[in-house]
């Protein structure tokens, strides 16, 4: 594709992988657009750089309770006028959502190419001209409680919330983003309202393009319709609490009626960008990632789990290294535990085979080949990348995992896989 | 779309259907053998048992050298057993397409059927159905299933405790006994889009699959187990649940190849599809606040077997019951009025829009040619239904509701710390 460094609106950056970025000169707006023109359809993101990080005890919550009532209707899109966001845009046949996250709020619309205008439209009023109502924060407050519930349901999401609390006491991290029940039924609409004009701001955006739109035309569009907002009037507040350092293993236990046990361990983490990230998720595929995994072989394959899972959370501020364990029946938590424990300290000392490094390394080659299949793909995980401090992870991420190491793998699971980093949950079923 | 699809008849009862995407390098695979729990009704759990067993090593390698094989290749294929068929979907590198057939027919072919791995297995699907046991959603729909059909229905979920007997009680040679009956070449259909070469695949296909024996090719719709309800109502009480699923369902048997069926369909999105605009979720959701989700569809019927008409939710243990008031009067107004023709219209134009959205990545685009090859469809469908369903009268939309739908009919099951 041509590209396009002297637009009258738009400073280029860089171009990295067939993904272009631009800023707007006028407000900051960054944008990032890759072309695919295999199939009639456009994806659209925007991403607001603010998520339950940047809540605090009284607000939990808050930034997803806000980003249903950013449905609910803006000066251009609202069921008064016969145009509400869901019908305007549902009416296309796109497949449209929101979510929230720690770092991160984000819109997004795949549909077909003759309505990408209408999703912009939508995208730059709900940036700026949301209503934010009481009315709908009443009738809404009992459908996010609700969907509180139903994920209050799963043992392993209560279990979750347990062990983030206890492995973050004072970051906001340690509040899952759905917040707490008391939080979303109190919140005021003031508080809701002072997010959205503090966060929802050009230049703590970013808009993401994807599929059969050529760069040209994507600019042309988005300073069409976002170039008229102007950037925020304040500096955009930096969240700064830091996790004090964690001294000594800790330990949660969740009893409720159920069926199945759950043990969750879990170790501190460095924040998404830290060099160690890459060794660290070649070790989560090692240990808990498919049916070669160690642990699915320690655990599973001996029937004393229905499976055995490890994945690497890292955020923009840190995270966690998860295993999660669903016990058989008439096993104990404690020995699940301690073989999974085993099975770290093999690592620590004996260190991974070539063999786990190279398949850890190509089904990373597959999976970001997997992810441009479709216009929606390539989205996801930018919105991810650039909720971690740097979308140009993504494209630098092959790199950076083949560079990795078995030396590399062992040093991290010396350097994190230690008890006093690490918080143990049990969900024991009564 | 049609002329894109490349379709061939790789060996007789071997169907390969193939289309190129954008994606690079990249292949999205399903395969359907006529091979489901229909087949063994007291033991219903002998089609996913064998399914799942296709892992734990075939007769060239073991299992731990099969899953190293597949997982260093990258080559993902997760086996499952349904009513009617048994399902593989998967994802391979394109360079890898030769090893991933091959290994897809060894699998498919020889399973090693170790009684030591059935027995680890058992236990790990024991574990499975103690969580479903423990999960409102399963089993408000495994109750609704109770009161919908007849036992001997092939969709008659029975009580879990039982799944569970019937699992500790699986027989490494009745499962040998399944495999050597049901699967093979009959109604064997693979779908490969992506980065595919058709002729490539055809050619390995024919080298893996020659010779194979016969599965089976044809099946019974079962279209008349199902029971004469009334609005009864039935709780299923579940401690420390902080969350209520809802399940109201309705008996109905509807052609899913006649127009009634694309009409009645259509009517139901209206009243409770994905869409926010939906009427369940605009007047459930977006106007009282009482729940998450709601919906409505047809369930049941996809391998034209008689099913029902569910509508469900999810509700605070305080709401439900308000929340069941308001569905079931929205439901009542849908049945007798039917749908507007601006809400007609709109569906249409949806159904254009999912029509490209849908087939935009080639997971799409294989799930929908699996299905019409799966329903006994000519794979032209795949441009026609867009055209039937533009195609539909509001007369015919509202017939269908008239027709097939009796809200005095519908029962409901509620679980939950009620």
């Amino acid at each position: 594709m041509p590209k396009i460094t002297n637009h009258k609106s738009f400073r280029f950056v860089q171009i990295r992988d067939g993904i272009s970025e631009y800023v707007h000169k006028g407000n900051g707006l960054r944008v990032l657009v890759y072309e695919d023109h295999s199939a009639p359809v456009v994806a659209l993101n925007v991403t607001y750089l603010v998520g339950s990080r940047n809540e605090a005890v009284g607000h939990t919550g808050a930034t997803h309770l806000l980003e249903h009532l950013m449905f609910k209707g803006s000066r251009k899109f609202n069921k008064k006028n016969g145009k509400g966001i869901w019908s305007y845009l549902g009416g296309t046949g796109a497949h449209m959502n929101a979510t929230t996250w720690f770092d991160r709020t984000n819109y997004y619309e795949l549909l077909p190419l003759a309505h990408i205008e209408k999703a912009l439209d939508v995208e730059s009023d709900r940036m700026r001209n949301s209503f934010i109502l009481e009315a709908d924060r009443k009738s809404e407050m009992t459908v996010v409680r609700n969907e509180f519930e139903w994920n209050e349901n799963e043992p392993i999401e209560a279990l979750h919330k347990q062990v983030w609390a206890s492995a973050f006491q004072f970051h906001p991290y340690g509040t899952l983003t759905i917040g707490l029940k008391s939080d979303i039924e109190n919140v005021s609409i003031e508080r809701l309202q002072e997010f959205y004009k503090t966060f929802y701001w050009p230049n703590n955006a970013y808009v993401t393009l994807s599929g059969d739109i050529t760069n040209k035309r994507a600019l042309e569009l988005v300073d069409k319709y976002f170039g008229k907002h102007k950037s925020a009037p304040h500096k955009i507040p930096i969240m700064y609490t830091q996790e004090p350092a964690q001294e000594g293993e800790r330990h949660v236990t969740v009893r409720r009626a159920g069926e199945v046990g759950i043990v969750t361990i879990a170790h501190k983490v460095p924040n998404a960008l830290d060099q160690d990230i890459f060794a660290l998720d070649i070790l989560a595929g090692v240990l808990g990632k498919g049916r070669s995994s160690r642990l699915y072989r320690a655990l599973a394959d001996k029937g004393l789990v229905s499976r055995a899972s490890t994945s690497n959370n890292a955020f923009h501020d840190g995270g966690l290294f998860i295993t999660d364990a669903f016990v058989a029946k008439n096993v104990t938590h404690e020995r699940i535990e301690k073989i999974i424990l085993d099975e770290y300290e093999k690592i620590i000392s004996k260190g991974i085979t070539d063999s786990e490094l190279e398949r850890e390394k190509y089904n990373t080659e597959v999976m970001i080949a997997t992810s441009r299949d479709g216009a929606l793909g390539v989205v996801e995980v930018l919105n991810e990348t650039i909720a971690s401090g740097d979308w140009t992870l993504y494209v630098g991420y092959l790199d950076e995992i083949k560079k990795v190491t078995k030396e590399n793998v062992q040093n991290m699971a010396k350097k994190y896989l230690v008890n006093d980093q690490s918080t143990t949950g049990y969900f024991i079923p009564k | 779309m049609y002329e894109r699809i490349k379709k061939s008849e790789v060996l007789p009862g071997l169907t390969l259907a193939t289309m190129r995407t954008g994606v690079v390098g990249i292949v999205s695979l399903g395969a359907s053998l006529l091979a489901g729990s229909r087949q063994t009704p007291n033991k219903s759990y002998d089609d996913d048992l064998v399914a799942r067993m296709l892992k734990e090593g075939t007769k060239r390698h073991g299992k731990s050298e099969l899953s190293d094989l597949l997982e260093s290749n990258s080559i993902s294929l997760s086996f499952s057993g349904g009513t009617t068929r048994t399902n593989v979907n998967g994802k391979i590198p394109t360079k890898k397409i030769d090893l991933g057939l091959e290994l897809l027919a060894e699998m498919l072919r020889e399973p090693l059927f170790s009684p030591e791995h059935l027995d680890n297995l058992k236990k790990r699907v024991v574990t499975e159905i103690a969580e479903q046991k423990e999960d409102t959603a399963s089993q408000a729909f495994a109750h609704i299933s109770r009161e919908v059909y007849e036992e001997s229905h092939p969709n008659y979920s029975q009580d879990f405790d039982q799944d569970i007997k019937e699992v500790q009680d699986a027989s490494g040679a009745d499962l040998q006994d399944f495999h050597a009956q049901y699967y093979g070449l009959g109604s064997f259909f693979i779908v490969m889009t992506g980065d595919v070469d058709h002729d490539k695949i055809a050619d390995r296909l024919k080298s893996e699959f020659k010779n194979w024996k016969s599965g089976q090719t044809s099946y019974k719709p079962e279209s008349g187990k199902i029971k004469k309800t009334s609005s009864a109502e039935k709780i299923v009480h579940m401690p420390d649940k902080a969350n209520v699923d809802l399940v109201l369902g309705q008996p109905l048997y509807v052609d899913t190849h006649s127009r009634e069926y694309f009409a009645l369909n259509t009517a139901i999105e209206i009243l409770g599809g994905h869409d926010f605009s939906a009427r369940l979720m605009q007047e459930v959701r977006e106007k009282r606040g009482l729940t998450y989700g709601i919906s409505a569809r047809i369930r049941g019927s996809y391998f034209s077997d008689s099913g029902y008409m569910s509508v469900n939710g999810i509700f605070a243990p305080s709401l439900w019951r308000q929340g069941l008031k308001v569905a079931r009067s929205v439901l009542e107004k849908w049945a007798k009025v039917g749908v507007t023709a601006s809400e007609l219209k709109r569906r249409k134009d949806m159904v254009k829009g999912e029509y490209l959205v849908g087939l935009s990545n080639s997971a799409g685009v294989e799930k929908a040619l699996m299905s019409i090859l799966e329903q006994n469809r000519d794979l032209k469908f795949v441009d026609e239904y867009p055209k039937i369903i533009e195609s539909l009268t509001l007369s015919e939309v509202n017939a269908s509701i008239k027709k097939y739908i009796d809200p005095k009919k519908f029962v409901t099951v509620a679980s939950g710390s009620i």
